[in-house]
């Protein structure tokens, strides 16, 4: 997982300095010319600092967790077996073996050709994709065919694991 | 046309090489180093496995967009370019052009195009009878006319100077592959299908060593395929198309299937598969050769082979029934 700094956290931090760090210029100048209280001077420079410190502390930025390519990718993958699975319990094989076709197939072959150090993980992955694909082609029932989804997206998961990509399952 | 391809090759070259490992072009890899192409063009990838100098080769490419929709049907312009023997350095110099015509793997047949579509409206290849003159590493640089806008992109690949894997004019290797009567075979090793139970697949298609094919002075359609282990992203329904052709066309020749693995999750290839597809530590796959009634090799397919490129060969052979 990628951890990130975000942008908006940052524009806070720029702004606390850009007003801290004139507040104990000026503070100093004051200071050092005696042109006026002392309190004035003092208290802009703690102002100032107090200000820098906490556009750091109070106004640091959570660590924003930020996907990778490849995590985005499965999990829009993940996410159409998820809706493949769904489409055919509803009994439409045909718009569930398009979603597979169309955004499930290449990035399981993909994704397979990447577990090359995990060939266990692999071959369970391309087994469960076999048995979707003959189920695509038999026109099986839409229960077998939602289970055998399920299979497959178990499957996925474990491949996913294999790798250290973290991906939300379905819903 | 050219010149200008030239120029944007030039000047992208370096680029393209590193973003593309190996010999396999443009990699199209899910959020891999590949998956975006260059200023958003084309995502070219070569698919052939063995291609070498001095004869007419049919160079084979996959097609995507930045969006990873599949380029499908009609026909692209292809430009080549030698690039040298070293890969990433050299000048590029102009090679021969072509046109290239839309292969389809599954869906429907050729249809007007070219266009940009999901895979279930048209997944394939590109296919050019191209001659390289010489070996080391090649560019081709795709125009694809789409509908929306033309758009380009480039694959960088490798020419031989021979062949790696048995080819045509050959003696075909004598191999005793497993079949359905092998008894020191798991099921699963003679057609990875028949796994956990499962009947074998294509019985019709393991009945025949291609040794046994070769003594009996018969022609073979032989393929080398895994049907369940397949990688690639073009990997079809390849067995079964060959089933297809055996059901019509059983009385002229030897139709048979190689599983590729014995046992996937161990890393064991079978030696019937290996005699003729691993070389180098390379396994590629899918295969299918054509072999004489002399045992020589007459033609070969490699990862991508069609109905309509194989029919006219078989129905030149003599029925024997």
């Amino acid at each position: 997982m990628l951890l990130a700094h975000g942008g908006e956290g940052g524009a806070a931090n720029f702004e606390a300095l850009v007003l801290a760090i004139p507040m104990v210029v000026v503070g100093v100048i004051l200071f050092a010319q005696k042109a006026a209280k002392p309190i004035v001077p003092v208290a802009l420079v703690l102002g100032g600092f107090a200000i820098a410190v906490g556009g750091f502390t109070v106004l640091k930025p959570a660590a924003v967790e930020e996907h990778s390519d490849a995590e985005i990718a499965y999990g829009e993958m993940v996410a159409s077996l998820c809706e493949a699975r769904m489409v055919a319990a509803d009994g439409e094989l045909d718009d569930a073996g398009a979603i597979f076709e169309d955004d499930v197939h290449v990035r399981l072959h993909d994704l397979a050709d990447r577990l090359s150090d995990d060939r266990a993980a692999a071959g369970r992955l391309l087994e469960a994709k076999q048995v979707v694909e003959a189920d695509l082609d038999r026109l099986v029932e839409p229960e077998e065919l939602s289970s055998d989804l399920g299979d497959l997206i178990v499957a996925t998961e474990a491949g996913l694991d294999s790798l250290d990509l973290e991906v939300d399952g379905c819903e | 046309m050219i010149r200008r391809g030239l120029a944007a090759l030039v000047v992208t070259l370096g680029m393209v090489a590193a973003a593309c490992g190996g010999n396999g072009g443009g990699n199209g890899d899910v959020g891999g180093e590949g998956s975006s192409s260059p200023d958003g063009e084309l995502i070219v990838q070569t698919a052939n496995y063995d291609l070498a100098v001095g004869e007419q080769s049919r160079f084979l490419a996959g097609i995507l967009t930045p969006d990873q929709l599949f380029v499908s049907h009609g026909s692209v312009d292809i430009e080549f370019f030698y690039l040298g023997t070293r890969e990433g350095e050299g000048t590029a110099e102009e090679g021969p052009t072509a046109t290239a015509e839309f292969l389809p793997i599954e869906g429907p047949p050729n249809q007007p195009g070219p266009v940009a579509a999901p895979g279930s409206q048209g997944r394939g290849v590109y296919s050019a009878d191209v001659t390289f003159d010489r070996a080391g590493f090649w560019a081709a640089q795709v125009t694809a006319n789409l509908e929306e806008a033309p758009m380009s992109g480039r694959a960088i690949f490798e020419v031989y100077e021979e062949h790696r894997y048995p080819a045509v004019g050959q003696r075909a290797p004598r191999t005793d592959n497993l079949t359905a009567d092998s008894e020191d075979a798991p099921p699963e090793a003679v057609d990875s299908r028949a796994r956990d139970g499962e009947p074998l697949p294509d019985p019709e298609l393991h009945q025949m060593t291609i040794a046994e094919s070769i003594r009996r002075g018969e022609p073979a359609l032989v393929v080398f395929a895994t049907p369940v282990y397949c990688v690639s992203r073009f990997c079809g329904p390849i067995t079964d198309m060959i089933g297809e052709l055996q059901s019509e066309y059983g009385d002229r020749a030897n139709f048979i299937h190689v599983e590729v693995w014995r046992n996937f999750q161990n890393t064991v290839v079978n030696k019937g598969a290996a005699d003729w597809i691993y070389r180098n530590d390379d396994l590629l796959e899918p295969w299918v050769y054509l072999i004489d009634a002399n045992g020589v090799i007459a033609a070969r397919w490699d990862n991508v082979a069609t109905r309509a490129e194989i029919e006219p060969l078989l129905e030149k052979l003599p029925k024997n029934g």
